[in-house]
């Protein structure tokens, strides 16, 4: 895990550089008179993984092997409440300094957990069956890509999404690792990533 | 609400000038015809983040007061406030392109970049069908994808987005859609949104819980209060049980069903033990005031338990008299029965209010108390006698405690007409549709949703005889949910 965690950082940052692709932004709404935006706690977020990722909720993430992340390790940070053991009654009001770091770990977890199963047994592949392939296409990639937004966000992908994330894989991804196989595992579960921690997964 | 009941603590009692609770009352005489002014005052954060800090908004005022404002009387403090308030008008506290007049009017934020009147794109006639929501409207789509992660824990699948964009009817499946989530073991099983929205009216310890998954020092089985609690918000029971009921309620988590049952406290004792029967006898119940949990956890070892009455206030009728809110003094109160000082000028402010809201309790054991040994006494019962025994310890004015009592101003004989009245008034109503409000909405009515609120809470009494399943069918079709 700490190697893909010192991936994440590297690719952040070579990301941050990268030119915007060929296809525009969709189209912006008129700015809300009366903006109310709020955070999915971590029961809810953890649901939309395991449903999205066909993954039991025990299966997403835990620490030390041993607590599990949403309903112990980090339930009061992900919005949860312990009335009868911690005193904790109602959600905090603000989301603490942590708590970006929580849904990271759950995120993270819970997708390599899939890119995992799916590399290892793709006959019985639930979303990434199509990289095991030793020839990978665009189509395929862009496929997966498809895959990701409908189960993780309910909706097809946009033209600008798909081109966004695999270009990310032919301009970051690849020159650094030049292995195929691991490329694309690395490119899955950093997608998965992307897509499961965005704005729009995280918020409603 | 706070401010205006603030403005009563600071005319009794003597002391600090930092505060001007005098402040709503100005700006509702400067704007009347505000939202925010709709139904009662503005509230502290208009011109404040933590009083006295100001915001923005209060900032300007500050400048426009200048600093001979700390000499000045409440009186004239008022007449300068109103003065300064039409002066700041026109100028623009969070720079977000809309002067403070025109946000005031609209009922949005002053002082808040993000909170403005309705976008100009919205008034020129353009086509809004390729935008993801409609921002300048009641948004189906908007409302399925909302609704159902608040009610059921799960977004809509692209099929249900597709099918409500297309309905000939949108409205007529968000209700459908809601009916089939508030059956969901999200919405109504235990620890799901109900259940906890109970947490800090029972304050769980599991410590000290009796029956399943028991403590080490078991007093009593807080599940008995969840799934009371429960069953009067769903299904479209009368939600006023919760303070009038005279029965409990059983759970079956295999189907998430609730079901009310009547035993004697002996029958109780037989089927639970001592450590989690419920003791009070039916003609004396008052639903959640009257349980063994409350009693044992807010009454303990008291003559006159203040705390439990302050408890109750503040769960089910939202005041807080921590905070002096729903002072409604009694005259000739506080007697102080018990000689616990709180006749003295500063205490009396709370305590007019407090102690008759609490002499109905006082004939409710709790653990015990007084000169008796607790293990003669039946935790959580009622006990017309047991005044008697607080006698060597809190004086002999402690016979003479009334078991009436007064609350919001009215005479009540005994704790279970207290439920009633509380049950029945505006202020149980309004707290407990407050509740869910903020659950839906994640935070309390904005100045501009004033009048949206308070149609929805008293619909709410008047024509959904207390139904949540019927409340929440309005709440969701409100501007205030369903605009994006």
């Amino acid at each position: 895990m700490s190697l893909r965690f010192s991936s994440i950082t590297f690719v952040v940052l070579l990301v941050a550089c990268k030119d915007a692709p060929a296809s525009p932004a969709p189209e912006e709404p008129a700015a809300s008179s009366k903006p109310r935006v709020r955070a999915k706690n971590g029961r809810r977020f953890a649901q939309q993984l395991s449903a999205g990722l066909e993954l039991s909720e025990d299966e997403l993430c835990s620490e030390l092997g041993l607590f599990d992340c949403v309903e112990e390790a980090h339930l009061v940070v992900m919005g949860g409440v312990d009335a009868a053991g911690l005193g904790v009654a109602v959600p905090l009001p603000v989301a603490p300094v942590t708590a970006p770091i929580a849904y990271d770990r759950v995120a993270l977890s819970a997708c390599f957990e899939r890119v995992d199963r799916d590399f290892e047994s793709p006959g019985d592949a639930a979303i990434f069956g199509a990289l095991t392939e030793s020839d990978v296409s665009q189509e395929a990639r862009e496929g997966v890509v498809s895959e990701l937004y409908l189960r993780l966000l309910h909706r097809e992908a946009t033209d600008f999404e798909r081109e966004t994330l695999c270009e990310f894989f032919t301009d970051t991804i690849v020159p650094h690792t030049p292995d195929s196989q691991e490329a694309h595992q690395q490119w899955a579960g950093l997608s998965c990533f992307a897509v499961a921690t965005s704005v729009e997964s995280l918020f409603y | 609400m706070a401010c205006i009941f603030a403005v009563v603590a600071v005319s009794l009692v003597p002391g600090s000038a930092a505060a001007r609770p005098s402040g709503p009352a100005a700006f509702c005489e400067a704007f009347p015809e505000a939202p925010a002014c709709e139904g009662g005052a503005p509230s502290c954060d208009t011109c404040h983040t933590t009083p006295p800090a100001v915001n923005a908004l209060g900032r300007q005022l500050e400048d426009a007061l200048g600093p001979e404002r700390h000499t000045w009387d409440d009186s004239t403090f008022s007449t300068r406030l109103e003065e300064a308030l039409r002066e700041i008008e026109s100028l623009d506290a969070d720079g977000d392109g809309v002067d403070n007049g025109a946000e005031i009017a609209a009922g949005t934020i002053p002082s808040d970049a993000s909170s403005h009147p309705i976008a100009a794109a919205c008034l020129d006639g353009e086509d809004r069908g390729a935008w993801s929501y409609d921002t300048c409207d009641y948004d189906p789509r908007y409302v399925l994808r909302k609704m159902q992660l608040d009610v059921c824990g799960t977004l809509p699948t692209p099929l249900e987005f597709a099918d409500i964009s297309e309905s000939a009817d949108p409205r007529a499946d968000i209700h459908e859609l809601l009916d089939e989530c508030l059956e969901t073991p999200n919405w109504r099983g235990k620890d799901g949104v109900v259940w906890n929205m109970a947490n800090t009216r029972i304050r769980p310890d599991a410590a000290t819980k009796a029956g399943d998954n028991a403590g080490d020092v078991p007093l009593g089985d807080y599940e008995d209060d969840y799934n009371l609690f429960v069953y009067t918000q769903i299904d479209g029971a009368d939600a006023r049980d919760v303070l009038t009921a005279d029965y409990f309620v059983e759970r079956d988590d295999a189907q998430t069903t609730y079901a009310p049952y009547q035993r004697t406290a002996y029958e109780d004792f037989e089927l639970r033990g001592g450590e989690a029967a419920q003791f009070v006898a039916r003609n004396r119940r008052a639903g959640m005031l009257t349980t063994r949990w409350f009693l044992v956890n807010f009454v303990m070892f008291t003559a006159i338990p203040r705390t439990a009455a302050a408890q109750a206030y503040r769960s089910y009728l939202g005041y807080d008299i921590a905070k002096m809110e729903g002072l409604i003094e009694v005259p000739a109160e506080p007697a102080d029965y018990d000689a616990k000082g709180v006749a003295e000028p500063a205490c009396a402010t709370c305590h007019a209010t407090l102690d008759p809201l609490t002499y109905p309790f006082s004939r409710y054991d709790g653990l015990g108390g007084g000169d008796r040994d607790d293990a003669d006494v039946i935790p959580g019962s009622y006990n017309p006698y047991r005044l008697e025994s607080f006698v060597v310890a809190d004086g002999p004015g402690v016979l003479d405690i009334p078991e009436n009592g007064v609350l919001l101003g009215q005479e009540v004989s005994d704790l279970r007409e207290w439920g009633e009245v509380a049950a029945n008034s505006d202020e149980f109503a309004r707290s407990t549709v407050l509740a869910y409000w903020q659950h839906f909405l994640g935070e309390p009515p904005r100045p501009d949703e004033a009048g949206e609120f308070e149609t929805l809470w008293r619909r709410f009494s008047r024509q959904h005889g207390y139904s949540i399943d019927a409340m929440l069918h309005d709440l969701v079709m409100t501007e205030a949910y369903g605009v994006p």
